[in-house]
Order: C-alpha cells, then structure tokens, then sequence
C-alpha cells in the first residue's frame, strides 16, 4: 500500500438495560474492540448479562468472552482463526451472523482462508469450525467450501458444506448464477440437502427513476436443526407498528412464493407497491394434494413533500395469514392504514406525528396507534406512542422517553407498557422486547 | 500511579486519535454484484462521508433523500462522495437496489453489506449512522441517528475540511 503501518484501536460498548414493574432487572452489555497493524489484526467481543432481556435465550446468563480472533489480511490471500462469521451464497445453505437486536449469534470458532485472482475472476473460501453456544461453543461444528467465477457482469459460484454432531454427517451443496448488465440484474440459486431443496430466482428492472423486482421462492424441508442457515421470510419487512402485528415467518417444511416490489419518484412525488403471495406445498401439509395459500399481502405507499418543511406519507397494507401455513380453511386478514407527516419548524426543531388504523375481524379485531416525536439536532429527542386494542382486550401499549445523541454516543431512556416489535426513536429504529417498565440504552463507538 | 493513568490515557488516546482504519480490508459488494473493500474510497482528493442504512429503516431514508435533494448544489460548492452501505441481508438485497435507484439517489455511490462483516469492524451499533473521512480517510466525525437538519450539520464539517 505505500503508506505507514500505524497502529490502530477501534471499539464499541453497547448496554440495554430493563427495571420491569414486577419488579426484576434485566441487562444485555456487549464490549468489541479491534486492533489493527498493517496487515495483522485482532479482536475481542466480551459479553456479559446479568439478566438477559426478555425474549433472549436464557442460557445467555453470565459473563464471557464468545468473540476472539486473530487475521492476516494479504492482497489475494487471508486467513483467520478464532471466532468469525460468513455467508455462502444467499445464506439457505449456510449463513453465521450476530443481530444483537435479535439475540442472535450463530459465530464459528474455528478457521477459515481464502484466496482470489488479481481482479476477483477467481476467488476461493474455505473454513470449519464449531457454532457457539454461549460462553463456550457447542458439540456440533461445520466444515465447507465456496469457489466462485466472475467475468463481465457473470458471476458463478458454487459451495459444499458439512454439518457434523447430530449422528453422520449431513452433505448440503448450493450453486449460484448472477448476471447484471445495464439497468437489468438476474439471480438463480440451487441449495440441496439430504432429503430437501430449494430454488430461488431474483430479477430485477431499473430505468431512470423507475424501478422493479421480483423474488421468486420454493423450500421444501429446509429446516436446519443446527442452525446455521438463514430462511427470511420472503415478504415485506413492515415497519409501522400495526402493519407488523402479525408478520410472516418461513414455513421451512414446504412453500412457494413470490415478492415484488414497484418503486417510482415524480417530481416530490414517490411511490412504492409491494405486493407478497405465498403457498405451503403439498406433501408438507397432513390433509391436502393441492398448494394451499399460507400467507399473501399487497402494500402500497405514497409519499409527497409539500416544499422544504413538510413531507407526508400514506401507507395501506392489506395482509391475508394462514396460521396454519394452509392445513386449515381459516386465515386471518386485516387492513392497515397509516398517516404518517414530518415537519421541520424554522431553527432546529422537527415534529414527527403518525396515525394508524388496523381493521380486522379476526384475533384481537380492531386497533389504533399513534405517536409524535419532537427532535432537535442539538441531539435531544423525546418520544410518545400509544398501541390501543379497542377491538378485543381494551389494552393500551404505550411509551413515552427521552433520548439524546452526540457523535458516536446514544443515550435512550423510556418508560412504557411495550409490546415486542420494531420502534424508532430519536432517529433509530432497534427491535424492542414486550415489557412494562423502564429501559435504558447506551451505545458508544470510536 | 497517577502518572501510570495519564499515561495509558495518553497512549489509548494516540492510538485512537489515528482512527480505526481496520474496516479498510473487509470485503464488500458492488451494485454490480462484484467484490471490493473501502480501501478503494481513499482516493487522496476527495472526502468521503459513508452512510450506513437499510430498507425499512424510515430515518435513514429520510437522510438519504435529505441529501439527495441538495447534493448537486452542494457538489458545486465543496465536491464529496456520498458512500451509501446497504446493511440489508441477501433477501433485501435486490429490494435495496430498486429503492436506491426509485427514489432517485443519483451521485451516491452504493455498496452492500450482506453479512454485516463493515458493520462489525466499524462498530456501528444501529442505524442510520454516518461518518466523514477527509481525503486521506481519516475520520474526522460520525453521528448516529437522524434529524432533518443533521445533513447540514454534516456539510459544514465537510467544508471546514
């Protein structure tokens, strides 16, 4: 590289903390730091949890130090050992990754090298290793291999994976075809397994400010008792409180289904259409020959900023689910409607408010949501929000905090009644466990 | 002891003043499907401010559209790169570079991060999050979290470069 070799420390602390009215107190911390010099680098993630959250295994308890490595970083070659994280392909066939947010940390401790050609025309991955198992690792490790071609705007990959610990091993392999030219992108990828497959197809379309997609998907007992694969539902991850009260998850015995999405912006004005259709297959339901529908939604969103200061947005989702992932006759459907406006006040303040509305006549029927959000970019932010069933249970999930922000440091304080599922606050959107209480979170970076 | 503390405080602080440039060898996608790693962004001429975001999250988009709105203008007056990293997972993927291209983000420059191996080494703990390098890609500020107003904040630290 020509340049100095200096030494270099980066971290991160991360602590959220939960004082529950019944009353127990729960905390996840997490301490990351990474050494760098010239082409040699080390790390550490140290993890400690008195209490974890809830909804986080508890087997988490305690203190340990889950993530150390040590890598070797050379032009066209690197290797790594310790405790890493890596993806073959679109990650059916293997996937090791950490979402705090989630609780989960699926790392390998083990190894893992890797070479390419100059220009990456070739590159080749290989690794092994045992999956964590908090503060230590588990019985169950994994060895694989992942060789991949490029040229032009052709990408070719193919991989090989063993997962060893439950009796014999299992044999699962994936090949990958990419192809991208001009404004067009296509995507087809095969994963086998003892006794199971599936075949993902991807294609996409962009012209000027226009824009499609279309993800095509069939599974077919693709469940990985290791767990160490990534399974994603295939529909729109909602991120309005009401239009994610009952998301789909992947029935991995069997599906097919599709995802597409339309977006399109015209002066101050842009759209998106999303729409998601899935089926449970046949020989993974007890009582049916024909595909039954498991889960179908069709969302669609308009957005309009009304000169410098205002910017409003009209979502509606109309959802259809199947609890049963199609067995039985009965689904549950529901209609989401969302105003939702931002409005910059002259200086530094803004003002977000949203509305929401969910109509159904199933489950717990009617609810209706609201929430302002007054920030400054001083960094301070305070927050309300009420979740109310008046449908069914009459329950109120509500919240109201503080939160304030300065370069790499968050601080976030909120007292409320909460129900699991995604929240943005003060600028940033984290996944939140049901409580009834105080939280307090911290993060720092540098 | 006192001098100890001083001293280890003194040395934490040399080290880090430097600024973490691990993350300049991890691996990340192109929009084309290829492979590169940030190494490439430090071109010794131009700033660089690189966004973290992905699909659903509301705050981010509503960054990336602020500066989107102004980014020629602001090109004219102080030229920088604007370095939009997708967090998204394989499945968002196709969805993040249709969004990215429907709502008009011309002049960004778009990599993705599908198993957050960036997102690790550059200790970003949630999103939006955004820091600017100078030409020489050593960091100079970072901020988390977004209010309309903070890309203003951002642009005089780029032109007080």
């Amino acid at each position: 590289m020509g340049e100095a070799q200096v030494h270099t420390l980066s971290g991160s602390i991360e602590s959220n903390s939960l004082l529950d009215l019944s009353p127990a107190f729960y905390s996840n911390n997490y301490l990351k730091l990474d050494y760098s010099y010239g082409r040699f680098s080390a790390g550490i993630q140290a993890e400690y949890y008195p209490n974890p959250l809830p909804g986080y295994d508890a087997g988490l308890k305690g203190i340990g130090l889950p993530g150390k490595y040590i890598a070797w970083t050379e032009t066209y070659w690197n290797i790594t050992a310790g405790d890493f994280y890596d993806q073959f392909g679109t990650g059916i066939i293997f996937r090791s990754w950490e979402d705090r947010n989630l609780g989960w940390n699926n790392s390998l401790g083990g190894g893992r090298v890797g070479f390419s050609t100059p220009g990456d025309v070739f590159s080749f991955k290989a690794l092994g290793g045992f999956k964590r198992q908090f503060p230590w690792y588990s019985s169950r490790s994994l060895a694989g291999a992942e060789a991949a071609l490029r040229f032009g705007g052709v990408s070719i990959e193919g991989s090989a994976v063993a997962r060893m610990g439950d009796g014999s091993p299992s044999l699962w392999w994936s090949a990958l075809a990419s192809w991208n030219t001009g404004g067009f992108s296509a995507r087809a990828e095969w994963v086998g397994k003892p006794g199971g497959n599936a075949q993902t197809l991807e294609l996409g379309y962009g012209a000027g400010k226009f824009s499609a997609t279309v993800t095509a998907r069939r599974l077919q007992n693709m469940l990985d008792t290791f767990g160490m694969n990534y399974l994603p539902s295939l529909c729109m991850e909602q991120a309005y409180m009401l239009a994610s009260l009952n998301p789909y998850t992947t029935f991995s015995d069997g599906e097919f289904g599709w995802s597409g999405d339309v977006y399109y912006s015209v002066k101050g004005w842009k759209f998106h259409v999303n729409g998601c259709w899935i089926w449970a297959l046949p020989n993974a339901l007890r009582n049916w020959d024909v595909m039954r529908m498991a889960y179908r939604d069709i969302n669609i969103q308009v957005e309009k900023r009304w000169g410098r200061r205002l910017k409003t947005v009209a979502f509606v989702s109309i959802q259809e689910n199947s609890p049963s992932h199609g067995d039985r006759k009965a689904t549950n459907a529901q209609n989401v409607f969302v105003l939702d406006g931002l409005y910059r006040f002259p200086g530094k303040l803004s003002l977000r408010l949203q509305a929401q509305y969910l109509y159904s006549q199933e489950l717990t029927r009617d609810w209706m949501a609201a929430s302002a959000d007054l920030s400054s970019v001083d960094g301070w932010s305070v927050h309300v929000q009420d979740m109310y069933n008046h449908g069914d249970t009459g329950e109120h999930y509500y919240e109201a905090g503080v939160s304030y922000t300065t370069g790499g440091f968050k601080a976030d304080l909120a007292y409320g009644h909460q129900r699991s599922g995604m929240i943005c606050s003060g600028g940033v959107c984290r996944w939140q466990p049901e409580y009834r209480g105080g939280i307090l979170r911290l993060s720092y970076h540098f | 002891m006192k001098k100890i503390i001083v001293l280890a405080a003194a040395l934490l602080l040399g080290i880090t003043s430097l600024s973490a440039q691990d993350y300049l060898k991890v691996e990340i996608q192109t929009m084309d499907g290829g492979k590169t790693t940030p190494a490439e962004w430090v071109d010794h001429k131009t700033p660089y401010v690189v966004s973290f975001w992905f699909v659903t999250c509301k705050y981010c988009i509503e960054e990336m559209d602020a500066v989107s709105e102004v980014f020629e203008d602001w090109q004219a007056e102080r030229p920088f790169r604007f370095i939009a990293v997708c967090t998204d997972d394989t499945r968002s993927l196709s969805k993040a570079k249709a969004l990215a291209r429907g709502r008009g983000w011309d002049g960004f420059e778009f990599y993705f991060d599908v198993n957050k191996e960036l997102t690790r080494a550059m200790k970003v703990t949630s999103c939006p999050c955004v820091f600017l390098y100078d030409k020489n890609g050593r960091l100079v500020y970072s901020h988390l979290g977004y209010t309309p107003g903070d890309e203003e904040v951002l642009f005089e630290k780029i032109k007080a470069l």
